[in-house]
C-alpha cells in the first residue's frame, strides 16, 4: 500500500523541497527554542504560549478526524471537558500531574469509543449533527450535575501538582516556566506520534477514506474500523488538551464542555489550513492571539468568530499554511517554467478544500 | 388522569411551533441540500423584530405576524444572496461552517447590539387561558399552534398544487434537468432560503408573547428543529409537523413525570434511536 496514491506525491513534492535531515534539524532547533522560552519571558507570555501548545493538540486530535479523515465533529469539547474535568478531579483527590493526564486521557478516549460507536456509521451532515449532539448532551450533563461537577462554577482549586508524586524526588510543576515546559514536551510528543501515524498505512488509509470511502471499503478495507480508530485516537488527543488546561488556569468550568469550544479547533485547524499538517499548529498560535486582542478590547468573541469563520470559508479556503504553500509552489513553478509538473499536486491538499 | 391531558396537551400545542420552525428547516434542505446551522438564530431575529416594531408602533404582536414574516422573508433572500449561494456546489463541510458561522455572528451581533438581557413582550394574552374539560389552554399557545399548522397547511398546498411548488419539488430532485426544462434554479434556491427564514421568523413572532427574547433564544429551538427534521424525513413538511409534536408531546411527558431538566436528554435519545434504526425518517420519504 505504501508508495502509490497521492501522498507518494507529496511527499515527493515536499522532499524536494526540504531534504528529510534539514527539515528535521529544524524541527529539534524550534523545538529547543521553545524550551528555552522561559528563560526570557514573563509569566503572562508563558500562559498565553501554553494556552497556544493546548489549542494545538486540541486542533491536531480534531483534525485527525477532519482534515486528514473528512469528518467534521463538532462535539470534541465534550472529550476536552471529559480530559479536564477527570483530571481535575484526580489532581484534587491524589496530586500527581502524570496521574491525572493519563487518567483524562483514559476517560476521554472511552467517551470517544462511546460516541464514535453510534457517529461513524453517519457520514457528513449525519455525522456533524450527531457530534453536536452529543457535545451538547455532555454539556448539559456538567451544568446541571452540580453535585459532581460544580455546576456553573465548575472545579476550583486544582492543584499544579508534582509530575509524579507529592514529597520529594515528584519533580514540582508549581512554577509556571516549569509547568509550560512540561506541556510543551506534551504537545511536541503527540504532533510527533500523528506524523508517524499519518505516514503509516493506517494514515494512507483514513486519507482515502476521505477522499473516496467506497473505493477504499471495495478494496476490503473496514471502513468502520479505521474511522472508529481515528475518532477514538481523537478524542483522547483532545482530552489529553483538557487535562493541561485545569492545572494551568487552576481551574476547570462547564464552557469548556459548551460549543463553543467545540468551534475552536474548527477554527483554528481552517485558519492555518485542515488539508495540511501543520495548518492546526499555525491556526492555534493565530486564534489564541486573535482571540487575545479581541477580548482585552471587547466582550464579543462570538462576533468576531463568526465573521472569522464566514470570511475562511468564502475567502482564505486552503488557511494560512495552505496560502502560503500554494504561494510557494507559484513561485517555483515560476523559476522552473514547465518542468515541475509533479508540482501542480497540491501539497498536502488533495483537491479538497476544507 | 387531568396532569397527564394538561402535559400532552401543552405538549402538543408547543410542537405546533416546533413544527414550524423545523418546517423552514426542512423546506431548505429539501430544496437545497443544505442544513442551515443558523436557523434558531433567525427566529431569535423573528422574536427581537415583533418585540422592537411592538415598541415602536405598539401594535399587537398577532398584527405583527404579517410584517415580521415578510421581513424575515427578505432577510432570507439576502442572505441566500449574499452567502448561501457562494458554497452551494462545495462540500458538506464548507455549506456547514459557513451557516455555523452565520449563526455565531448573528448571536454575537444580538448581543452586541441589545445586549443579553430578557426582554418579555407584555400582553394580556400571556396569562389567558380557556378551560376545555379538565385542561386548561393558554391562548398565547392555542394561537400559535393554530397559525403553525395553517401555514404548513398552506405551505404543503405551495409545493403539492402549484406551478412554483412543482418547480421546488423538480429543482430538488434533480438541479441539472430542472435546469434544462427552463427552471431558473437561482431564483427557486432564494424563495426557499426566503419562506424558509419567513417561516422560522413568524414562529418567533408566535413565541415572543409567550417566552423572553435574548440572543441565545433559538440554540435551543435549532437543536430541537434538527431532532424533528431527522425525525420527520429530511425535506418532509408533514413529517416535520408530526416529528414537532411527537417531539413536543415527548418533552412535556418527560418533564411533568420524570425531571424538568431531563427533557432535552429524550429528544437526543429520540435523535439517536432516528439515526440508528430509520435514518431515511418516519414517513421515510425525505423528500419536498
Amino acid at each position: 500500500m505504501r508508495g502509490d496514491g497521492s501522498l507518494a506525491t507529496v511527499e515527493a513534492a515536499r522532499a524536494s523541497a526540504w531534504p528529510r535531515h534539514l527539515r528535521a534539524a529544524a524541527a529539534g532547533a524550534f523545538v529547543l527554542a521553545l524550551l528555552l522560552v522561559p528563560l526570557g519571558a514573563n509569566s503572562f507570555e508563558l500562559f498565553l504560549l501554553a494556552r497556544i501548545a493546548i489549542l494545538t493538540l486540541f486542533a491536531m486530535g480534531f483534525n485527525l478526524l477532519f482534515g486528514h479523515g473528512g469528518l467534521l465533529s463538532f462535539g470534541h469539547a465534550a472529550f476536552y471537558s471529559a480530559g479536564a474535568y477527570t483530571a481535575g478531579f484526580i489532581l484534587k483527590a491524589y496530586p500527581s500531574l502524570l496521574l491525572g493526564v493519563l487518567g483524562g486521557v483514559a476517560a476521554a478516549g472511552a467517551l470517544g469509543l462511546v460516541v464514535g460507536f453510534f457517529s461513524v456509521r453517519h457520514h457528513d451532515i449525519y455525522f456533524a449533527m450527531l457530534t453536536l449532539a452529543f457535545g451538547m448532551l455532555v454539556y448539559s450533563l456538567v451544568w446541571k450535575w452540580d453535585a459532581v461537577t460544580g455546576g456553573d462554577n465548575g472545579l476550583i482549586g486544582i492543584p499544579r501538582a508534582p509530575l509524579l508524586y507529592p514529597g520529594p524526588g515528584g519533580i514540582p510543576m508549581a512554577p509556571v516556566g516549569r509547568y509550560y515546559e512540561f506541556v510543551v514536551v506534551v504537545t511536541v510528543l503527540v504532533v510527533a506520534f500523528l506524523w508517524r501515524l499519518l505516514r503509516s498505512p493506517f494514515g494512507i488509509v483514513l486519507r482515502g477514506l476521505r477522499e473516496n470511502a467506497e473505493r477504499v471499503e471495495f478494496a476490503g478495507i473496514p471502513m468502520r474500523r479505521y474511522r472508529l480508530v481515528a475518532f477514538v485516537l481523537s478524542a483522547a488527543i483532545a482530552g489529553i488538551a483538557g487535562t493541561l488546561v485545569g492545572p494551568l488556569e487552576n481551574t476547570v468550568g462547564p464552557e469548556t464542555a459548551h460549543w463553543a469550544t467545540s468551534a475552536e479547533p474548527v477554527l483554528a485547524s481552517l485558519l492555518g489550513g485542515a488539508s495540511t499538517f501543520s495548518g492546526p499548529i499555525v491556526g492555534a498560535a493565530l486564534l489564541v492571539l486573535i482571540k487575545e486582542i479581541v477580548e482585552r478590547h471587547t466582550q464579543y468573541w462570538l462576533l468576531a468568530m463568526g465573521i472569522v469563520l464566514v470570511a475562511l470559508v468564502l475567502g482564505l479556503r486552503g488557511g494560512v499554511v495552505g496560502g502560503l504553500a500554494a504561494l510557494w509552489r507559484r513561485t517555483r513553478a515560476g523559476v522552473s517554467a514547465g518542468t515541475a509538473a509533479q508540482d501542480t499536486v497540491p501539497a498536502g491538499s488533495p483537491g479538497r478544500s476544507p | 388522569m387531568a396532569i397527564f391531558l394538561q402535559a400532552a396537551t401543552n405538549g402538543l400545542l408547543l410542537g405546533g411551533v416546533y413544527g414550524l420552525v423545523s418546517a423552514g428547516l426542512t423546506l431548505i434542505f429539501g430544496v437545497m441540500r443544505i442544513v442551515n446551522f443558523a436557523h434558531g438564530e433567525f427566529l431569535m431575529l423573528g422574536m427581537f423584530a415583533t418585540y422592537w416594531l411592538g415598541r415602536a408602533s405598539g401594535l399587537h404582536p398577532y398584527v405583527l405576524l404579517v410584517p415580521v414574516g415578510v421581513l424575515m422573508f427578505g432577510v432570507g433572500l439576502l442572505v441566500q444572496r449574499a452567502l448561501i449561494d457562494r458554497v452551494l456546489g462545495r462540500t458538506d463541510e464548507a455549506q456547514i461552517l459557513l451557516t455555523v458561522g452565520l449563526s455565531a455572528f448573528l448571536q454575537g451581533a444580538a448581543l452586541f447590539v441589545w445586549g443579553a438581557d430578557y426582554r418579555t413582550i407584555p400582553t394580556p394574552l400571556a396569562s389567558a387561558s380557556v378551560a376545555v374539560g379538565p385542561v386548561y389552554l393558554s391562548v398565547a399557545r392555542l394561537v400559535a399552534f393554530g397559525v403553525a399548522v395553517v401555514l404548513a397547511a398552506g405551505l404543503y398546498v405551495l409545493l403539492v398544487r402549484t406551478d412554483l411548488g412543482r418547480a421546488m419539488r423538480a429543482a430538488a430532485e434533480n438541479r441539472e434537468v430542472a435546469l434544462l426544462l427552463g427552471i431558473d434554479t437561482g431564483r427557486i434556491y432564494r424563495l426557499a432560503f426566503g419562506i424558509g427564514t419567513g417561516l422560522v421568523g413568524v414562529a418567533g413572532a408566535l413565541m415572543a408573547p409567550v417566552l423572553a427574547t435574548f440572543p441565545t433564544v433559538g440554540t435551543l429551538f435549532a437543536l430541537t428543529a434538527f431532532v424533528v427534521v431527522v425525525l420527520g424525513g429530511m425535506g418532509d413538511i408533514v413529517g416535520a409537523m408530526i416529528g414537532g409534536m411527537i417531539i413536543g408531546v415527548t418533552e412535556a411527558l418527560i418533564a411533568t413525570y420524570v425531571a424538568l431538566d431531563l427533557a432535552p436528554l429524550a429528544t437526543f435519545l429520540i435523535f439517536l434511536l432516528i439515526l440508528l434504526v430509520r435514518p431515511q425518517g418516519l414517513l421515510g420519504k425525505g423528500r419536498v
